[in-house]
């Protein structure tokens, strides 16, 4: 291909006298030129379209799911994932008689239940981060969740000395590990893992799918969002929790990198009684909703279920203490304020844009 | 001419020496492949430019089972759309200008208080009826000013 101009310039030079050529030679020439021509046009067209994609939706994880791959092998990773899912759910599912996370709620001291390292894991980082956050995050405040019954037939607000009486039974220090994947809990106390779950099997789904040829992995476990993307810069809209079809800020991912993104709030899932809207994040020292400044909270960063764990936390703390515990756990974070303010992490300055209404305000 | 000047020695031992050289048919062969790719590109570009334009639809759909796909402006008149199943009863409002859930039984109410649907990316999914509504661009590569993935 390089070569042909320099012939051409050099014909100029050559009187312009035809050679009689043999007809055959010409007729190579000729195809040779259309050849080269004609396959660049088709050669960048097919370029362009070269990268596999493929997007699978589903209902799973008590949520709606949606995969994004692309590259190579997009089709073959995208049923490692979805199948990777169902199984994870057969563990961790509360909803499920026969998971792991059932047979544990129903252990006691005397009979301990073996876990699979899946399980054992998350349940080992759940109890950890509840020391950790001194039991605002708190992983057994399930049988309150129960009493309050959210998203299911029988949501009300309990009376509060069913409360009062059902509190003694929250606490992370309820929960025993042992020794080879065991664990039992105490009577009474019952786990949910569900303030965590969704961030773990993110992790573990963008761990399983490193090992394919993928330019883009986007996966959105019911608005829990983890990607990461070779190809090129990826925008992740934070949903605004003001109106449910417009977004507050977008965070920009340069391309190389990978980040989960995790919201949490109460501006989806509550209960209205008498005028007064009941979210669905509890304080778990009291088992009422926290009461909080904060309309939402966003944790980005590389870890799945730390973002996951601490954006509940940081939204039932409200902006003033979730200021200080982001700075001093190093989280990258938004918060919301009704007013339109975002608190955003200083270290994110430059990588989120504000939408209309809302206006960024940096801390730390 | 060049037999006359006698530059050009044509006999079989020279001949594979000769250099390509541009000749009318060459010319006529360029011009023409040119013609043709601009032919192609110009009918990828209108062809891109004719899937642009086609219109937003609604898709609803059940367990991943779709229920409907249509055009928006297939809808002069607004419709109730009734949904019933094992998992419960739902009724879907669709116009040509938006789309939303106006009854369902489910516990949680979030597909209703999901509001108005109105243009291409907004939707509503009803987890206990396992029904998803979505307005879907009719360019599937339509991404320009908007979002990969939303968090919430």
């Amino acid at each position: 291909m390089s070569l042909r101009p320099q012939t051409k310039k050099q014909d100029k030079n050559i009187p312009t006298e035809k050679a009689p050529a043999s007809f055959l030679w010409k007729r190579v020439r000729a195809f040779a030129v259309f050849c080269l021509i004609f396959s660049l046009p088709f050669g960048f067209l097919t370029g362009c379209s070269y990268e596999k994609k493929t997007t699978r939706s589903f209902f799973a994880l008590d949520t709606y799911i949606t995969i994004t791959l692309e590259g190579k092998d997009a089709d073959e990773a995208m049923n490692v994932a979805a199948n990777y899912i169902m199984e994870l759910e057969r563990k961790l599912s509360r909803q499920d008689p026969e998971s792991e996370i059932s047979s544990l709620n129903l252990s006691s001291e005397g009979s301990p239940v073996t876990l699979s390292k899946e399980t054992y894991d998350l349940l080992s980082l759940a109890v950890s981060y509840s020391e950790k956050t001194s039991g605002r995050f708190d992983l057994t405040i399930a049988p309150v969740m129960d009493l309050w019954g959210f998203g299911t037939e029988g949501a009300h607000v309990p009376e509060k000395s069913e409360i009062e009486k059902i509190l003694p039974n929250v606490g992370y220090t309820k929960v025993h590990l042992l020794s080879d994947n065991k664990a039992y809990l105490e009577e009474g106390a019952k786990v949910d893992l569900g303030g965590a779950a969704k961030g773990y099997i993110g992790d573990l789904l963008m761990e399983k799918l490193s090992s394919y040829s993928l330019s883009k992995v986007i996966l959105d476990l019911g608005g829990n969002v983890c990607c990461r993307s070779r190809s090129s810069d990826l925008t992740i809209g934070i949903v605004s929790p003001l109106s449910s079809d417009a977004l507050c800020c977008t965070y920009s991912l340069s391309s190389g990198s990978s980040c989960s993104v995790i919201t949490s709030g109460a501006y989806e899932r509550y209960i209205e009684e008498d005028g007064v809207r009941y979210g669905h994040i509890m304080d778990t020292s009291t088992g009422y909703p926290a009461d909080t400044d904060l309309l939402s909270a966003t944790v980005i960063g590389p870890d799945g279920t730390k973002g996951d764990i601490y954006s509940t936390t940081l939204f039932s703390l409200g902006s003033e203490k979730a200021m200080e515990l982001a700075s001093s756990e190093c989280l990258d974070c938004i918060l919301c304020m009704e007013n339109g303010t975002l608190w955003v992490s200083q270290t994110l300055e430059g990588k989120v844009d504000a939408q209309e209404g809302w206006t960024i305000q940096y801390f730390g | 001419m060049h037999k006359k000047d006698g530059q050009f020695n044509t006999s079989a031992k020279a001949l594979p020496k000769r250099r390509f050289r541009f000749c009318s048919g060459d010319v006529f062969v360029t011009l023409s492949v040119l013609l043709f790719c601009a032919i192609l590109l110009g009918g990828t570009w209108i062809y891109g430019r004719k899937n642009k334009n086609k219109p937003p639809y609604v898709r609803i759909t059940q367990d991943g089972k779709v229920l409907l796909e249509k055009d928006l402006r297939d809808f002069p008149e607004p419709v109730e759309y009734q949904i019933d199943s094992d998992h419960g009863h739902m009724v879907i409002f669709i116009s040509s200008e938006k789309v939303y859930v106006k009854e369902s039984d489910c516990p949680d109410k979030i597909c209703m208080h999901q509001g108005d649907l109105t243009s291409p990316g907004d939707g509503a999914v009803c987890l206990p009826n396992r029904v998803v509504i979505e307005i879907v661009s009719g360019d599937d590569d339509d991404t320009s000013g908007k979002v990969d993935v939303i968090a919430k």
